[in-house]
């Protein structure tokens, strides 16, 4: 064998090598979508068909009745924490990341270990101070709570990117008259553009697929996200796996929406996500 | 990618910190400037504060809230009321003689150690397998985060389905190919069905470790392989000898993180085996949802979630001093 | 990149700004026509259930204008919880439907008025055991939703024949039939046993008729009957994915699907078998549950469901919740819900006409139902506790777990726990 043989054949090899560990990361993902096109009775059977069999869109109909509304409140969820997470994380990596407070290491500290706070330990307490301040079963309630996994990972990632502003674009602003909000508004935040997306990202993707708060601050009558609702048809229909993946399906397209538009985001913020800071 | 160096950056900067700390605007004095200094800094407070306010309210009261829950005693008719009798010690000695507790907290511990490990390998060895140049990589490489993408709870509905005991996918391929004679029962046996669980954690977990991972390789200087080429070291050897030592640090983070997430794991268990069969795939969280919502006894569950808490804490040092480079830079610009 | 970040803003903004328009007219849409709103839930799901409900809304809301009943369905595994859950937060819906064992836990959170308080509120000519099911501290706080219910067992005729058996009697008879009865393509028989209030209701008529009692469980009786349930997993004669399963609409859906020979459920089920094609006589059979030896009397647990009015919303809404729960007690719709629900009505004076007009399906179940014992009637709160014990050691035992033996020491010793509190 020459060495451009080898070296081809080397190539080969990790191509397979590759698309094989792709159909068994993707198969999953494969499977839900051919099931959601099964009819009931062919999935209750006891064998499984790797390709359609005798395909149907009934399940689609059945979710498309039944899960809407969920879907729609998963959207807002999904939208009302990514706007939580800006509003409140923007300024704050700003000013941990540009002006020099004291407080500054105690901060950050404190948002470190914050991320590492487990869901259940804040959804226990919450249940009880939401019923106390009459926040269950709402909007705001999930909202703000959905924004425990976005807003300390937000704030660092942002002060980690404003770090590489360059101090002379501040200060050409504060020289130019602009007071404090209008350097940060007008200039900062403009230039932080793909760090603010990034975050928005995120903190939609975390609103949009939290379960654990739905389950613990709804009860699920007012206001139930997809995952709640999947969750809740399971219980109540767990023979009916063709609409169970049909809206399985709908619950992964946003995922999929945002890998498509906005992967270098959610590669940047994944990564990110282990220096944060 | 901005973020990807990063990874690989812990603590690289902390020079170039410590030198634009000078160049800072607020560390000027003079007269004129000592007005707007004081002017900045009440400024930055006000930018501060949404995010001060915000982690009093979701972090500090529900972590004070649940040391005070877990010395309560605590009833369904309790539930509606803000406090409950003085417990004593008894939720904790509960924590310590409960049978179901015990076994929790030991798949806790099972469920995690096997997860990094299971994550770490794959994630690793894919992470060597994209950084070599073939055809396809580009896609290849986006597409695996896609586990990572898809919500926790749904994971666990879509590996209920593939582990199903008749007409499941798993169980139909084992027939298939004669590895199995009848179909497994993986979620209604008590070891199969915590591997099962397992699973489907290293699955949705692979992205994450392959991404820092996969970055880090990235980060090693072309320079460094092609010296350890020349010294003719093998493959196994540079592995060992030059890659893992370069990336250290990205392990370190790597792995530090991926216990936080797992040591948490809550929703697939729930939508997978909700605990089952008789409560033998209960994990610390789930468990203590169950105490607290299921049978509202949040006593217990608050001291369950204080084990957790210390649990995942235990990191928290490492973290703080794996991040010390970034915290010391507390003002100006970095890179 | 740029275009892109930019058209990932404007799409965001847009679904923002979409999602509110959206929440912001269904505000708007939902206020427009109806004075007031009610709120229910209840567990039910078979296509009578579900039918006889909303018929009975629809007559509701003509005979009330203005008025709108919303019905919501969550499922039975989860119910209790929910039913807790809602209370503690004081956000149950305005009529609240309970299983019968758990009405006393309903009574206790306090979230629950007192039927006497309305006017118009009787409780004569009820069956006792079944007025009886919401009486606390002397007041009534619950009333049927459709009368009373048992459990038999159901075969499939044409299974039977294949595999030459005739229906069991007994249990010896049970395990060899499901045995005959399993092939490649069905089970002998369908448990349920999710971890759940249906698996104790399911498995008490085996320790009842065999002597034993939820009181007792490290004794003789129970150990055979939980040998039972799980002689029939460890041959194969019944799948193990009953652990997931709950009675309706798991269990018998693997019956309706032609996964199970046998199964043991109730009436409720006609409407769907019907629905589903399948006839008393034609496809399927019924039979008292088999006793262990020939001449133990069947005890089968008394099933049905109550609806109460929650102290939410307004005194004009509880009085219309009232009023809603009442319309369901005048002997014709009693006797309307009795037959689409598949209940046997809960006054004798109904039953009494319902057990004339019933058809030949309801022969075992007529007579099951009138002498079946209730579940909670002298426990109360204890009951849900106890049956939560008594629930996971048949899931321990067909797990794995546990042996039988231990599994049921395990919950004795449980229940004596609590018992004594």
């Amino acid at each position: 064998m020459t060495h451009l043989q080898r070296s081809r054949a080397l190539r080969l090899l990790c191509t397979l090598g590759a698309v094989a560990s792709l159909v068994v990361v993707l198969f999953p993902v494969y499977a839900v979508v051919v099931a959601s096109f099964e009819t009931t009775l062919t999935l209750l059977g006891n064998t499984y068909y790797f390709v359609p069999h005798g395909a149907t869109l009934a399940n689609y109909q059945v979710v498309l009745q039944a899960q809407a509304g969920h879907l729609l409140t998963s959207l807002i969820v999904g939208v009302g924490t990514a706007v939580l997470a800006l509003v409140v994380a923007v300024p704050a990596g700003y000013a941990l990341a540009k002006y020099p407070l004291r407080a500054t290491v105690v901060l950050v500290s404190a948002l470190l270990v914050a991320q590492i706070v487990p869901s259940i330990v804040i959804a226990t307490s919450l249940f009880k101070v939401f019923h106390w301040i009459h926040l269950l079963n709402s909007y705001p309630g999930l909202i703000l709570a959905d924004g425990t996994y976005a807003i300390p990972f937000a704030i660092l990632v942002l002060r980690a990117f404003f770090f590489s502003l360059p101090n002379e674009v501040m200060q050409a602003a504060r020289v130019d008259g602009a007071t404090e909000w209008q350097t940060f508004s007008r200039i900062v935040v403009p230039l932080g553009r793909s760090a603010v997306i990034t975050v928005m990202v995120f903190a939609f993707l975390n609103g949009w697929g939290d379960f654990i708060f739905a389950l613990t601050v709804l009860n699920g009558t007012t206001v139930e996200p997809i995952t709640l609702a999947i969750y809740t048809y399971l219980g109540n229909f767990s023979q009916d796996w063709g609409a169970v993946m049909a809206s399985v399906v709908f619950a992964i397209v946003p995922a999929a929406v945002m890998l498509v538009v906005a992967q270098r985001y959610i590669a940047s913020g994944l990564t990110a996500g282990s220096v944060v800071g | 990618m901005a973020g990807v160096r990063a990874a690989a950056g812990v603590g690289a900067d902390a020079a170039i910190a410590r030198q634009n700390d000078e160049l800072a605007p607020g560390a000027r004095t003079g007269r004129g400037r000592l007005a707007a200094g004081r002017r900045r800094q009440v400024a930055g407070w006000l930018f501060l504060a949404p995010a001060i306010l915000y982690l009093l309210f979701a972090f500090a009261l529900p972590i004070a809230y649940n040391v005070m829950l877990s010395f309560e005693q605590s009833s369904p008719e309790t539930i509606a009321s803000f406090t409950a009798p003085f417990a004593g010690l008894a939720n904790y000695r509960f924590i310590l003689t409960d049978p179901t507790t015990q076994s929790a907290i030991i798949h806790t511990f099972e469920f995690t150690a096997g997860s990094l490990i299971g994550q770490f390998i794959i994630g690793f060895a894919l992470a060597l397998l994209f950084s070599l140049r073939f055809p396809g990589r580009t896609i290849g490489r986006s597409l695996i985060i896609v586990p990572w993408l898809v919500p926790l709870l749904v994971t666990g509905v879509i590996f209920k389905f593939l582990f199903q005991l008749e007409g499941g996918a798993v169980n139909q391929i084992l027939l298939d190919i004669g590895l199995a004679q009848h179909p497994i029962d993986w979620l209604e046996t008590p070891q199969l069905g915590l591997l099962t669980i397992l699973i489907a954690n290293i699955w949705l977990g692979v992205p994450f470790f392959f991404l820092l991972l996969y970055s880090g390789l990235q980060d090693i200087p072309i320079e460094v392989k092609e010296a350890a080429v020349m010294d003719g070291a093998g493959p196994w050897q540079r592995l060992r000898l030059v890659v893992v030592p370069i990336i250290l640090p990205v392990i370190e983070v790597t792995v530090l993180l991926g216990f936080v997430f797992t040591v948490k794991v809550f929703d697939l268990v729930v939508a997978l085996t909700d605990g089952g069969p008789a409560n033998a795939t209960q994990l610390i969280t789930t468990w203590s949802y169950n105490l607290s919502f299921q049978q509202f006894i949040f006593g217990e569950g608050a001291a369950l979630n204080n084990v957790l808490l210390v649990l995942a804490l235990i990191c928290a040092p490492v973290y703080l001093w794996l991040s010390r480079d970034s915290l010391r830079r507390s003002t100006g610009a970095g890179r | 990149m740029n275009l892109l970040e930019k058209r990932l803003n404007r799409g965001l903004a847009a679904l923002a700004a979409a999602s509110v328009a959206i929440v912001g007219l269904s505000q708007v849409s939902a206020s427009a026509a109806t004075s007031m709103t009610l709120t229910e839930i209840d567990y039910f799901s078979t296509v009578g259930q579900l039918k006889a409900l909303s018929t009975y809304v629809k007559q509701f809301e003509a005979a009330n204008p203005g008025v709108k009943v919303v019905l919501s369905h969550s499922p039975f595994g989860t119910y209790d919880t929910k039913l807790l859950t809602d209370a503690s937060a004081h956000d149950l819906p305005n009529i609240v439907m309970s299983d019968n064992p758990f009405v006393p836990d309903m009574i206790a959170t306090g979230e629950i008025l007192p039927l006497s308080n309305f006017k118009g509120f009787s409780a004569k000519g009820y069956f006792k055991g079944i007025i009886d099911e919401g009486l606390f501290n002397g007041k009534y706080y619950a009333l049927p939703v459709a009368g009373s219910n048992s459990i038999a067992l159901f075969y499939n005729i044409a299974m039977l024949k294949a595999a030459h058996v005739s229906p069991p009697r007994t249990w010896a008879q049970m395990v060899t039939d499901a045995k005959k009865l399993t092939t490649k393509s069905h089970y002998g028989i369908a448990l349920t046993a999710e971890p759940a209030e249906d698996t104790t209701w399911q498995w008490e008529p085996f320790l009842w008729s065999n002597g034993g009692s939820l009181a007792n469980l490290s004794s003789r009786p129970a150990e055979q009957a939980l040998n039972l349930w799980v002689s029939f997993i460890k041959d194969g004669s019944a799948s193990k994915a009953c652990l997931n399963w709950s009675q309706s609409p798991d269990a018998i859906d693997q019956f309706i699907h032609g996964k199970a020979a046998m199964e043991v459920n109730g009436p409720w089920n006609f409407s769907n078998l019907n629905a589903a094609g399948w006839y008393y006589g034609k496809q399927f059979g019924i039979v008292p549950i088999p006793v262990r030896v020939p001449g133990q009397k069947v005890v089968a647990p008394l099933g049905g469901e109550d609806y109460m009015v929650s102290n939410s919303g307004t005194k004009a809404q509880q009085e219309m919740a009232f009023k809603f729960i009442q319309g369901l007690q005048k002997p014709s719709q009693e006797l309307y819900m009795a037959k689409v629900f598949g209940y046997m009505p809960p006054k004798p004076s109904v039953a009494k006409t319902f057990i004339r007009e019933a058809g030949p399906e309801w022969k075992v179940f007529v007579n099951e139902t009138l002498n079946a014992i209730p579940r909670a009637n002298v426990l109360g709160v204890k009951y849900a506790k106890m049956s939560e014990a008594t629930w996971t050691a048949i899931d321990s035992a067909i797990a794995g777990t546990a042996s039988v033996k231990s599994a049921l020491n395990t919950a004795a010793s449980q229940i004596k726990t609590i018992l004594k509190g």
